[in-house]
């Protein structure tokens, strides 16, 4: 098991690398030199090697590309601030919009999955599923601008944008935007789960346990539940640390100073080190996660070996 | 079974907090001072340290906070200079080579955070305080984005600061070492000495980048100086939440006016700021700050374009009814701004060929431009000179920027002469790919078509504009000149042939030695008869050799509402929210009413 | 459509992958069920309005202003003539937008860039999947390696935030001294070439995965091994025996990323990235944020639904495919 992690990790490495070449060439090969960006309207040769020398663009590119993969991130650009800093500033709040939005819109979905598919082919099987297929389907941007217009402009239930620090306050400003999220969000997980459950209902071990004689909401919740648990868990738990990235297009039409408005913003003024370094560390987690699962499923499966 | 049930439960649960705690919240709307001055601000800032900061966002803010020795009277134009943290105005001499400036005594530091200075006063401002800060803006290590725009080449020995700060890390400098331009005469007294006449410095003198800062509170707060501004102006930042908002509220110490000294006595009636607190939220989107200026949250708003025709009735250009109703307040003013599409000079094709630009520039129809683009909030140009200069004249007459499409086919015939055939399609490079730029450009590119020519659009975003501008990699370019100080030289220094090079001010390269003569000789004269004379002839040049395509002079349109006032227009200058007063019961009248 | 079946006469066990018999069987499928047939007669239609709005009669009435103001109005059927007498207007069936163009017309035009993207999107993402996938699948060893090694990198990087990347660079990378006949392509286009490119370059790592595992179970089927032995050429193996018999999973994956594309998108023209000169659903959907304020809904509405009744309509029939085609991919998304 440990030599199947540590040759796990060994294997990241090159995945690693490869990701710092991709945002190198990105965003650094292609770039325009970020000094002009910030040398305002009168510059010299002088001044724009003196922002060069600031930012650190002037150091040779195969030392900025170890700096990355050694962790060693240069300050933010446009905020003059470290990396870890405003990691440690922004992530919070993407935080405060996502646990809450993904909690609930995971139950939801389990809920209404396990629902439906203990009364497949009913009316309303079908009527949670079309509503689920056009949750889909329509395009996220219209659904947060109508709700923004809504909810905000028109009957102001809710602020139309903005934050605050303070529990109920940061709550005032988020609850529009978390129950946007889930609404925008419930519907591809009702699918994917009603199928999963579905599956399970036509296992042999439920039709076992039907003849003799468990009654079928008991099947339902305690066999079927805790057999789909294990997809669902390693569907979510993926994702689950990279909830602190939050939701870019949420953030930016909320004006919530979040990590995703971050890193639109970073994108749009070549705020190269903020960028390479969200795209570093959240690639990074996704990795350690995915050995994560693997190892998971040794756990809760123990059918499964890892070689 | 059982543990199932409990989860579920448990989930209802936290579904039910969830839900509790939102309707809860409802009532935790952020408190609303009824005191304070609600406002959007754009953008971001990055730094308040006056000698890093160099944009925009960050200017107004300085503005409030700190003070320069000159600053602009409020409401007054055309516009004047008064001796702010100066005594007076200051005293030429060697032909206009040394400016010798006194300053007013008593006037404190503030810290509001009681570090640097524990009772949270400083001691006055001194001569040596001055030059430390115009050193700072001197300093390779603060990045320097400043030095270019206001002492480089125009103090004598600044070249050796500069590089003597480009040897050592800030903490080594040796802050006392002289430099032949900045002399200290005594406590209240200071000199720059330039190597030649420069009657523009004054107006650098006047610009938030020279704020005069506290030597300690650098020292103390090190490389967090930027954060915590410790200064003398009207207000003093009192919370500052990245990407949130920053509040500013009224410096206890403050003199009362920023005309009089230290230890003057202003009466009650006369004390500035009058409003003690002020609220900014920084908003990137045009849509939030909108609707919350409508709702009445925000007092003062500019209008995002988008929503021009429900703000403002196309017909009259006055507020829409419903505005005027809830007790909104227009205010129209004439920008310095000069909006034009440049051409490249170095341009095979553009730079030798006059007739060609000429043509472009008479086939371009700005009224209808200005009409179908800006909502009609603008002045079609005539020249390279906005109003509110002395030498721009609304009746004055430009053969090239009168729309005429017969003599511009007339001219295309000459430039295709020129050409040797037929002109081969022009690239137009954009500053953003927003819906108002490529309306532009489609526009632009339709009104050429009316004489044959092809030209075609390309966007880029303005980081990528500007290293392809700043290195002459383009054709056409669309572009404007938003004037840093009220005089004429600020436009001609773009048409200047020594910043003509890649890297220069003069983008479109523009390089005419009559026009540098006229130039050099004018650049050294103090306002007059003489130099209003070289400023018309040079005007004049550029609207013949036509190196821009002059498109028009923006207008701004700002509203308020009307518990807000004293409220001016001004284009340069900062420190102007003090002048402003709110109107407290009517506020609250007009907020109930709703 | 392949030569499978013949080549696997000759070696001793019959095919066990005959193309033909199981599209037709999953033709009858789709066309048996209600939903799935109303689907397909839905995406048709859509196809025949963007091939219509691909002629001049259409282009030349996108940014033509249909009132005489130049500015709003609400959705009418009917529009009054200066003699007071009443005619159908189809410009006005969904309003007029802020400069008085016809929502109708530009929602039309929009189905024409919607038809683009998903086609030439897929086009890019499929071929470089797929080939990558074949190569890596059927070859093993290093150029597996080096395979897996790609779209492992690529697959670790959120994709949104690689497609916003990509399409930045993209759109800030295009050359200034574009000849004639590049223009004329970017005119096709309608300048959705970069949201084409950034979508389709990293969009491809999905597909690669499945044809991979898909061509590593078939190298070794009897078909393959027998072309092999008779000598047949590699590349002739690879794109007449293997590719054919992974098109169940391309045409799957062709309906379910298609709509990943259309909403991609709106999110892109939302952050300002991969603009289009003409106007896209996922412009009209942005350019009408500031329009809902003086409650004007038309523009975001008409957009959104003509999205939402694609999208639908695509799912369903992928659904549909995934369910005829490959039961095994049940589930998989």
């Amino acid at each position: 098991m440990w030599a199947y992690i540590v040759r796990r990790l060994l294997l990241s490495i090159p995945i690693l690398i490869g990701i710092v070449i991709l945002t190198f060439l990105l965003f650094d090969v292609v770039a325009p030199d970020p000094a002009i960006v910030y040398a305002g309207k009168f510059k010299s040769v002088e001044q724009l090697q003196a922002i060069r020398h600031q930012l650190g663009t002037d150091v040779p590119k195969w030392r900025q590309f170890v700096n990355i993969l050694t962790f060693h991130f240069a300050p933010s650009f446009r905020y003059q601030e470290s990396v870890w800093s405003l990691l440690a500033r922004k992530a919070p709040i993407s935080l405060a919009i996502q646990i809450p939005a993904f909690f609930i819109e995971l139950g939801l979905q389990l809920v209404l999955a396990l629902f439906v598919a203990s009364r497949r082919g009913t009316i309303l099987d079908y009527g949670v599923t079309l509503i689920a297929v056009l949750g889909m389907s329509v395009p996220i941007i219209s659904l947060y601008l109508g709700a923004q217009w809504i909810f905000g402009g028109w009957l102001r239930w809710f602020p139309v944008a903005g934050w605050s620090p303070g529990f109920f306050y940061a709550l005032h400003f988020a609850a529009l935007p978390i129950i946007v999220s889930v609404i925008g969000g419930v519907g591809g997980g009702v699918r994917f789960y009603r199928t999963i459950v579905l599956e399970e209902i036509n296992a042999d071990y439920v039709r076992t346990a039907r003849a003799k004689g468990v009654p079928a909401r008991e099947v339902l919740f305690t066999h079927v539940f805790g057999n789909v648990l294990i997809p669902v868990l390693t569907n979510t738990i993926v994702v689950l640390p990279l909830l602190f990235t939050g939701s870019l297009v949420l953030e930016q039409l909320f004006q919530i100073p979040g990590f995703g408005a971050l890193l639109v913003e970073s994108i749009h003024a070549q705020d190269q080190p903020v960028v390479m370094f969200i795209v570093y560390i959240t690639s990074l987690i996704y990795l350690v996660m995915l050995i994560f699962t693997d190892i998971l499923y040794t756990l809760v499966d123990p059918r499964v070996t890892l070689k | 079974m059982r543990k199932t049930k409990w989860i579920f439960f448990f989930y209802l649960a936290v579904v039910g907090l969830f839900i509790v705690g939102v309707a809860f919240s409802l009532s935790f709307t952020p408190a609303r001072d009824p005191y304070t001055l609600y406002t959007e601000h754009p953008g971001t800032i990055r730094t308040l340290d006056p000698a890093e900061a160099a944009d925009q966002p960050a200017a107004l803010i300085l503005g409030e906070l700190y003070e320069c020795l000159y600053n602009y009277k409020y409401g007054v134009t055309p516009y004047e200079l008064f001796p702010e943290l100066a005594a007076d105005m200051p005293v030429y001499s060697d032909g206009g080579r040394v400016m010798t400036i006194r300053l007013r005594k008593g006037i404190r530091f503030y810290d509001p955070e009681h570090k640097v200075f524990p009772s949270g006063v400083g001691p006055a401002i001194t001569a040596k305080d001055v030059i430390y800060s115009f050193k700072r803006v001197c300093d390779a290590n603060l990045s320097g984005v400043n030095y270019s725009t206001v002492f480089e080449d125009r103090i004598v020995g600044i070249e050796d600061w500069w590089n003597y700060t480009k040897t050592l890390p800030d903490s080594k400098l040796d802050w006392d070492r002289p430099v032949k331009g900045f002399q200290i005469l005594d406590d209240h007294t200071i000199r720059l000495v330039m190597p030649q006449p420069n009657p523009q410095m004054i107006y650098n003198l006047a610009a938030s980048w020279t704020s005069i800062v506290s030597r300690d509170a650098v020292n103390y707060w090190k490389q967090d100086f930027r954060l915590h501004p410790v200064a003398t102006g009207a207000y003093y930042l009192k919370e500052n939440l990245p990407d949130q908002r920053i509040v500013m509220e009224a410096n206890p110490i403050y003199r009362g006016r920023p005309d009089v000294d230290g230890d003057a006595d202003v009466p009650e009636s006369q004390r500035l700021p009058h409003i003690k607190r002020m609220e900014y939220d920084y908003f990137t989107e045009t849509l939030p700050p909108w609707i919350l200026f409508t709702q009445g949250l925000f007092d003062a708003a500019v209008i995002p374009k988008e929503s021009f025709n429900e703000a403002i009735q196309l017909q009259s250009g006055q507020l829409s009814e419903d505005l005027v109703k809830k007790g909104v307040i227009l205010i129209k003013s004439p920008l310095p701004i000069t909006e034009y599409i440049g051409f490249n000079m170095q341009d095979p094709i553009l730079g030798k060929n006059l007739p060609l630009r000429q043509a472009m520039s008479m086939a371009f129809d700005r009224e209808s431009y200005i009409k179908n683009f800006w909502n009609g909030r603008g002045l079609p140009a005539i020249g390279p000179i906005p109003p509110g200069f002395p030498t721009y004249d609304p009746k004055q007459v430009n053969p090239y920027t009168q729309f005429n499409l017969v003599a511009a086919r007339e001219k295309m015939k000459q430039a295709e002469k020129i050409n040797g055939g037929p002109i081969p399609p022009l690239h137009i490079l954009m500053r953003d790919s927003d819906t108002l730029e490529r309306q532009v450009a489609e526009n632009l590119a339709l009104q050429m078509n009316q004489i044959g020519l092809n030209v075609q659009p390309e966007y880029r975003d303005f980081a990528r504009w500007n290293e392809m501008v700043d290195n002459r990699q383009t054709q056409l370019f669309d572009a404007g000149w938003v004037a840093d100080y009220p005089d004429e030289q600020d436009f001609f220094q773009l048409f200047y042939g020594k910043n003509a090079p890649a890297m220069g001010v003069n983008s479109a390269a523009y390089v005419n030695p009559a026009f540098d003569k006229l130039y050099d000789r004018a650049a050294v004269l103090q306002g007059g008869p003489q130099r209003r004379r070289l400023y018309l002839q040079m005007g004049k040049i550029v609207m013949n050799d036509c190196p821009w395509l002059l498109v028009f002079y923006p207008t701004s349109y700002a509203l308020h509402y009307d518990w807000l006032s004293g409220l001016r227009s001004m284009d340069y200058g900062y420190a102007l929210r003090q002048y402003l007063s709110l109107d407290v019961a009517l506020r609250r009248k007009r907020l109930e009413g709703r | 459509m392949s030569a499978a079946p013949e080549h696997a006469g000759i070696s001793q066990p019959p095919p066990p992958v005959p193309p033909r018999s199981i599209g037709r069987e999953a033709w009858r499928r789709l066309l048996g069920n209600r939903l799935s047939l109303m689907s397909l007669i839905i995406v048709a239609i859509y196809v025949a309005v963007g091939l219509f709005s691909f002629t001049p009669y259409v282009a030349a009435r996108i940014d033509q202003p249909y009132s005489a103001d130049k500015t709003y109005a609400p959705p009418s059927f009917w529009r009054t003539l200066d003699n007071g007498s009443k005619t159908i207007a189809p410009e006005r069936w969904f309003g007029l937008d802020f400069e008085g163009r016809s929502v109708f017309w530009r929602l039309l035009y929009g189905t024409r860039l919607a038809l683009l993207i998903m086609v030439c999107t897929c086009a890019i993402s499929i071929s470089i999947g797929a080939v990558l996938g074949l190569f890596a699948g059927y070859f093993g060893g290093w150029v597996d390696d080096l395979i897996t090694w790609l779209y492992s990198t690529v697959s670790s990087i959120p994709w949104l935030l690689l497609v916003i990347a990509m399409a930045y660079v993209i759109q800030n990378m295009q050359t200034l001294n574009a000849g004639t006949t590049q223009s004329r392509i970017a005119q096709f286009f309608g300048g959705s070439s970069t949201v084409i490119l950034a979508l389709g370059l990293t969009d491809w790592v999905g597909l690669c995965r499945l044809i991979r595992g898909e061509v590593i179970k078939l190298r070794d089927l009897d078909f393959v091994v027998a072309a092999r032995a008779l000598g047949l050429r590699q590349p002739r193996i690879l794109f007449r025996h293997v590719l054919p018999n992974t098109f169940h999973i391309i045409l799957i994956t062709f309906s379910l990323s298609s709509v990943a594309y259309i909403q991609a998108e709106t999110i892109l023209a939302f952050l300002g990235l991969g603009i289009t000169s003409k106007p896209s659903w996922g412009r009209m959907i942005d350019d009408s944020k500031l329009e809902l304020l003086r409650g004007v809904w038309w523009e975001l509405t008409a957009a959104t639904v003509a999205i939402l009744i694609l999208s639908l309509a695509l799912n369903v029939l992928g659904d549909a495919m995934r369910d005829a085609l490959d039961p095994k991919l049940h589930g998989v998304k």
